[in-house]
């Protein structure tokens, strides 16, 4: 059995994407396993009802109950309207935007890296 | 039984078996059915967590494997051990009869039948009746390095025995696993499962419950111990009563004839859904007289 992002109809797993992204700003860990586990779990279920898409992508990007009132807050604004939350995530004062946001990535480590695999061609 | 194909379908063969699933758990079921995705299931002790992984295994026809969890939990404990004193005896028996051959002793005792498997082996055998049900119980029991093993065991559902050879699920099990949410269970374990809240039910729910697993009561008297269970549940208490004390309360109440709750009654077996000392001497006689009349109310205008 294999379920691909193919089998979803339109724009859909593009908003899956979105989606995880938006969880990721509002501060939940939700990586690319979870966003393609998200996509085989909704192409399982399907779209009749949304409280099955709901909870099929609670299953799969939730990990904590902590988490839970979070997940179901940036759900039910960004599938009612994905750019409502857009300018929600502006009208967030910085100082809140920053503790929501991941660490920023480690630019030296990186440079390093690069230049190694520079060094090494 | 075959593999239910939609969510209604998971939620009929949950329901055949007496457990009656709220929407979002058949759905949360169907998928670690459907993606072969371990279950991951969290909540308050008492509120089904444990029933779900029975419901699933005699719905589907298959067998239910279950490794309970403790503090202490070992690899060995979990997997297999070589069953030691029996291996004495047979080293005995050689040495006895002057067995002399090395090399055939050596693989006697570390053949099949001196193998004692552990759940998490049994559960990576064939099965005639199709893949079992693995039920890994307060997970949150364990310790980290146990966790790291579950962690692999439930990525490749296969085990190297060194004196016998690798062991591999031809189909990977159905794994749900529990946690009563004693400590937080690492993130990388989590991640391979589909995760789930199993909160306590709303009054709709509990009632179908209760009709369902104890059908002798009355549905004036089950209406009242719902009622009265959920009202406890809005108390200030060390631990509030689940689902499984709301049935055996209603159980208890049904074996001694009763017919509707009364300050008396409810006094008399408050043991049955109150654990702890300290929370029955909260809910003292006056308490439970308002207890019963906010249920009662809170029945009158269903």
């Amino acid at each position: 059995m294999s379920l691909e992002a193919s089998d979803l109809p339109g724009r859909l797993p593009e908003n899956v994407v979105h989606f995880a992204g938006a969880l990721r700003r509002a501060g939940l860990p939700v990586g690319t396993s979870e966003t393609r586990s998200a996509v085989e779990a909704l192409a399982a279920t399907g779209f009749s009802h949304k409280a099955d898409f709901h909870a099929a992508l609670r299953a799969v990007m939730v990990t904590k109950a902590s988490q839970l009132d979070l997940f179901d807050q940036v759900f039910a604004l960004f599938w009612r309207d994905p750019e409502i939350l857009e300018k929600m995530m502006h009208t967030l004062s910085p100082l809140q935007r920053g503790e929501a946001r991941p660490p920023p990535p480690p630019e030296a480590a990186q440079r390093r890296a690069s230049g190694r695999d520079r060094g090494a061609g | 039984m075959t593999t239910p194909t939609s969510i209604d379908e998971t939620a009929a063969l949950l329901a055949a078996e007496g457990y009656v699933a709220g929407r979002d758990l058949a759905t949360v079921a169907f998928l670690s059915l459907r993606l072969s995705k371990p279950l991951f299931l969290e909540g308050e002790p008492g509120t089904g967590k444990t029933e779900i992984a029975k419901a699933l295994a005699s719905g589907l026809g298959r067998k239910l494997i279950r490794l309970q969890c403790y503090e202490g939990l070992d690899v060995s404990s979990a997997l297999y051990e070589w069953n030691f004193a029996a291996q004495m005896i047979a080293i005995r028996t050689a040495e006895a009869a002057g067995e002399t051959d090395r090399g055939a002793l050596q693989a006697e005792l570390f053949s099949d039948d001196f193998l004692i498997r552990r759940p998490l082996l049994q559960a990576m055998e064939a099965h005639e009746e199709g893949p079992p049900v693995l039920l890994i119980d307060e997970v949150d029991r364990t310790d980290e390095p146990f966790e790291a093993f579950l962690l692999e065991a439930l990525s490749d559902f296969q085990v190297t025995i060194p004196e016998i050879g690798t062991v591999r699920a031809p189909e990977p099990p159905v794994v749900v696993l529990t946690s009563n949410r004693t400590r937080e269970v690492h993130d990388a374990l989590k991640r391979r499962c589909l995760y789930h809240w199993v909160g306590y039910p709303d009054f709709a729910r509990e009632m179908a419950i209760l009709n369902a697993r104890v059908p002798n009561a009355s549905q004036t008297l089950s209406a009242e111990i719902v009622a009265f269970i959920q009202a406890l549940r809005g108390e200030d208490l060390f631990k509030a009563p689940g689902v499984a004390e709301t049935l055996d309360w209603a159980r208890a109440l049904v074996a001694l004839d009763t017919v509707a709750l009364s300050p008396e009654t409810v006094s008399d077996t408050l043991g049955a859904i109150l654990k702890y000392q300290d929370d029955i001497a909260r809910v003292s006689a006056s308490e439970t007289t308002r207890l019963l009349a906010e249920a009662r109310t809170r029945l009158a205008s269903v």
